[in-house]
């Protein structure tokens, strides 16, 4: 198998030399009986210079983990299990002040639409060098300067002129250019990348994947790219998490992953790009049903209502995220597990 | 930036056009012949028909709107029986008073309600926000000639602290010192209502845009909470904190009647009162003009502000 012949610096899912962990996170909005678990268990990490993919479908707990890492969730949520670590350092425990300096230098956010993450009432310079100014002591002049370097380095043509552009004055890919500069700002460690590329056109899309990928081998960050789409992180990722219903369901490297997925969400989500690229437009073929909604979880595995797979125990119990097959690096939260791999071969025969 | 300020100019003119028509046919609406009212009911129709063709009463209406209009363009606004003197001569002397009080209750209520409103958003739910909901809910539902004799009774009759009637104090003793306490209670009056319409704009305002997105990459990026709010959340709370601001100077100037005539302030406004109840249509339509083209040239500041505010106007 691929992933027995090439040999990679994060071997497990907690490597020891993690540079960004997150550890049994729980996330809730409200309190007391009102309470409503969106993020259960989770565990990632992430190696430097490493790329891991967070795949799930919209409200999978994704951006919420992500978010809680940050110390930036909406107001009503909290963090009610687990560490957040980064180098070894528990981010869960730090006051409001330290969590500030971490943000920006430790962990930075590329989010989704940049249109709406830019501010419309600032120049684009103003915003960019603010933290610089502000926060990392630097002089006007020498913040001007910074912020031309990281225009140019992301592509942005004419930096000079751009720093007195309004983000309105920009085009889509410009305006995530520039978004993606302003994360890098600090030279952050660990750089989140929250769908960022789903505002963006097709072409567009691929030019922004390959610079968030280039400033990561040039700058040794580790990335975590958050997305919705398979097809987006098969080209970027080392690694890839799939989320469901804010728990992890599998967690493999890029190519394992795409080649025997082993979890019938995984499967289902791979059916939905395979189409894509065999170019048979007769129809998409999209995972019937919806995902649970947190305020009634659903007994047992919570993937059972939409499962082709699903057999008794799957109502019943949930399934521990575990692996009995690779030795611990394809962990997998499913019952019907072993049957899933042998259904694929058999797929091509027509079950869907 | 010129060419904006250019274009809503141009857009003043038909505005300030349909002022004039509606303070001219004012006086055609309102019920009784503008001679009884001038002569009085006991005089003779030889004497009325005399008043009325000096008037130019017995022209058809569009003549006498082109009267009307000359007459403005030269500054004749009419004579004001109450105060045996042209109605531009009162409004004139009166505006300077009226503008100070008006001028110092907005920023009053700008600086004081952006200020609260801000303070309470910072902590949305909290014991500060709902204590300022209970003030905001209370200055907006008591009237402004109460909360004047309020104060009045308070500061003026009990506490003895503040003069509470005029400008100057009767003794002649003038001088800015002077002045300043006399405006005291009057801009608080006049300021409370649209402190708290302010306050209450810019709470929601702050709330709308705290939760953007792009607040949420400075927070990402380090910045503090202060600046957060300060250079983040406030500048885009503003056009809409302005456009309340503007709304509410024009709310001033009609609110000046009320508080001018409970605390004597010689402007516009206790002038208009008097006006009212002695019915001398020159006077009243000369005040409602000036008042309405003040309204209409404060809304061009705000429109200015408010693209300066947000650099996406300037394109439309």
């Amino acid at each position: 198998m691929m992933m027995f012949t090439k040999p990679h610096p994060a071997q497990t899912i907690c490597s020891s030399d993690a540079v960004f962990e997150v550890k049994d996170l729980g996330v809730a909005y409200g309190r007391d009986a009102a309470s409503v678990q969106v993020v259960n268990d989770v565990s990632l990490s992430v190696g430097r210079g490493e790329a891991l993919g967070v795949v799930g479908e919209s409200g999978c707990g994704k951006s919420q983990t992500m978010l809680a890492a940050l110390g930036l969730l909406p107001r009503g949520g909290r963090i009610t299990s687990g560490q957040v670590l980064l180098e070894g350092r528990n981010l869960v425990d730090l006051s409001p002040r330290e969590m500030r300096a971490v943000r920006g230098s430790g962990i930075a956010l590329i989010s989704q639409d940049a249109l709406t993450s830019l501010n419309p009432a600032m120049t684009i310079g103003t915003q960019m060098a603010e933290p610089m100014i502000h926060y990392g002591g630097m002089s006007r002049s020498a913040a001007r300067t910074r912020c031309i370097e990281l225009l140019d380095l992301v592509g942005i043509p004419g930096a000079a002129t751009r720093l007195a552009s309004y983000p309105h004055e920009l085009s889509g890919g410009m305006r995530q250019r520039a978004l993606i500069a302003m994360a890098i700002s600090a030279n952050p460690k660990v750089l989140i990348a929250d769908e960022p590329t789903t505002a963006l056109d097709v072409t567009t899309q691929s030019q922004i994947l390959r610079l968030i990928d280039s400033l990561r081998k040039e700058l040794g960050m580790a990335l975590i790219l958050i997305t919705h789409d398979l097809g987006v992180v098969a080209g970027v990722a080392d690694r890839v998490a799939v989320l469901y219903a804010g728990r992890v369901v599998e967690t493999a490297e890029t190519e394992t992953l795409f080649a025997s997925p082993r979890h019938p969400y995984t499967k289902a989500l791979l059916d939905t790009i395979s189409q894509l690229e065999d170019e048979v437009s007769e129809r998409l073929n999209p995972i019937p049903g919806l995902p649970p909604d947190p305020r009634n979880p659903v007994q047992g595995c919570p993937f059972n209502p939409r499962c082709d797979y699903v057999r008794e125990v799957c109502r019943a119990d949930l399934p521990a995220l575990a692996d009995s097959v690779e030795g611990g690096r394809h962990p997998v939260r499913c019952h019907v597990d072993p049957f899933v791999g042998l259904s694929l071969t058999m797929a091509s025969g027509g079950a869907r | 930036m010129i060419s904006f300020i250019l274009n809503r100019a141009l857009q003043i003119i038909p505005v300030i056009i349909g002022v004039t028509l509606a303070t001219f046919l004012l006086a055609q609406i309102i019920p009784g012949d503008p001679a009884d009212v001038l002569l009085g009911s006991m005089a003779s129709e030889e004497a009325r028909q005399q008043l009325r063709l000096s008037l130019g009463l017995n022209e058809p209406i569009y003549v006498q709107y082109a009267i009307y209009l000359k007459n403005l363009l030269q500054g004749d606004l009419g004579q004001s029986f109450t105060f045996a003197q042209p109605v531009t001569q009162v409004i004139v002397e009166r505006l300077f008073n009226t503008s100070l009080l008006a001028i110092a209750a907005i920023i009053l209520a700008s600086v004081a309600g952006v200020a609260a409103g801000t303070w309470a958003a910072l902590k949305p739910g909290s014991l500060r926000d709902q204590g300022l909901s209970v003030v905001v809910l209370f200055f907006n539902s008591m009237p402004s000639f109460w909360l004047g004799l309020v104060l009045i009774l308070t500061f003026g009759l009990h506490l003895r602290l503040l003069p509470v009637g005029g400008m100057q104090d009767a003794t002649g003793s003038s001088g800015i010192g002077s002045l300043v306490a006399h405006m005291v209670l009057p801009t608080i009056t006049l300021a409370a209502w649209s402190l708290a319409v302010i306050a209450r704009m810019t709470r929601s305002a702050i709330l709308d845009v705290i939760n953007s997105d792009y607040i949420r990459t400075a927070r990402s990026r380090g910045v503090g909470e202060a600046r957060i709010v300060l250079r983040h959340a406030l500048p885009n709370a503003m056009p809409s904190v302005i456009t309340v601001i503007g709304m509410q100077m024009g709310f001033l100037l009609s609110g000046a009647v009320l508080t001018e005539t409970v605390f004597s302030w010689p402007g516009i406004g206790l002038a208009m009162f008097q006006a009212i109840s002695t019915r001398d249509i020159p006077l009243i339509q000369g005040g409602i003009l000036v008042l309405a083209v003040a309204f209409v040239l404060i809304n061009f500041a705000v429109d200015i502000l408010y693209a300066y505010f947000n650099p996406k106007v300037k394109l439309a």
